[in-house]
């Protein structure tokens, strides 16, 4: 298991961890309300970013951010309002488009810390002042 | 002739003024960690301009519009991400609905 998996694995626990709170009632109104919308972006570019490692392509900074974007976009479209016109079960909360947004936004701020572009930039940047001392 | 510049990240050759990333891997050319010209490699120059043998997919000189539209989406892997989003997407409905 590599450090990438992390990133999915975590946000599907806590996906399968709040599912059976909810099941035992032990969730509270506010989880129960956008936990999950929180936790959607993380999930699909966890596991995106962990199938293209895995294929040693990896994706950059600038391109996962569209990703999450396109992802904000497609899941607030289709869960706030293609799916609550068309069922009778779901409702639309214009408050969960924050909710996806700020996943997306946690899940960039962390794999950041992985990106070994961005590391090795650094290790490069630090060698050359050396070599200038 | 557009210069040929070599991805950092992945080592593919293409044009810098052709296109501002890697075909591939998207790594930015304008990054200037992200490029080494011919100059600064002992490498021979390659024969194509843009050379995209490693990709799932290659593109070729001859594909029309929808064609590169399709591979792009393939080898920059968004079809896998589109298909991640609809399967969660999917999944959820179902289990709700």
């Amino acid at each position: 298991m590599k450090k990438i998996d992390a990133f999915w694995v975590l946000p599907a626990l806590l996906f399968g961890l709040h599912q059976a709170a909810q099941s035992l009632s032990l969730s509270n109104s506010w989880l129960r309300s956008y936990a999950d919308d929180l936790l959607v972006i993380p999930l699909c570019l966890g596991l995106l970013d962990a199938f293209a490692l895995r294929i040693h392509r990896p994706i950059s900074g600038r391109r996962r951010a569209v990703y999450a974007l396109i992802g904000i976009f497609w899941f607030g479209w289709f869960f706030e309002k293609r799916i609550p016109e068309s069922r009778a079960g779901f409702t639309s909360d214009p408050a969960d488009w924050i909710a996806y947004s700020a996943g997306a936004i946690l899940y960039l701020a962390a794999i950041s810390r992985l990106n070994p572009n961005k590391a090795k930039s650094n290790r490069e940047g630090s060698k050359g002042s050396s070599l200038r001392n | 002739m557009n210069k040929q510049i070599k991805c950092r990240l992945c080592d593919r050759w293409y044009e810098a003024g052709e296109l501002e990333a890697c075909p591939v891997c998207a790594y930015p050319s304008s990054d200037p960690l992200a490029r080494r010209t011919i100059a600064e490699t002992s490498e021979s120059k390659p024969a194509f301009s843009i050379d995209l043998k490693r990709s799932l997919w290659p593109l070729k000189p001859r594909d029309s519009f929808l064609v590169r539209a399709v591979k792009y989406a393939i080898n920059s892997l968004f079809l896998i991400y589109l298909i991640i989003m609809g399967l969660i997407s999917y999944i959820a409905v179902a289990a709700i609905g």
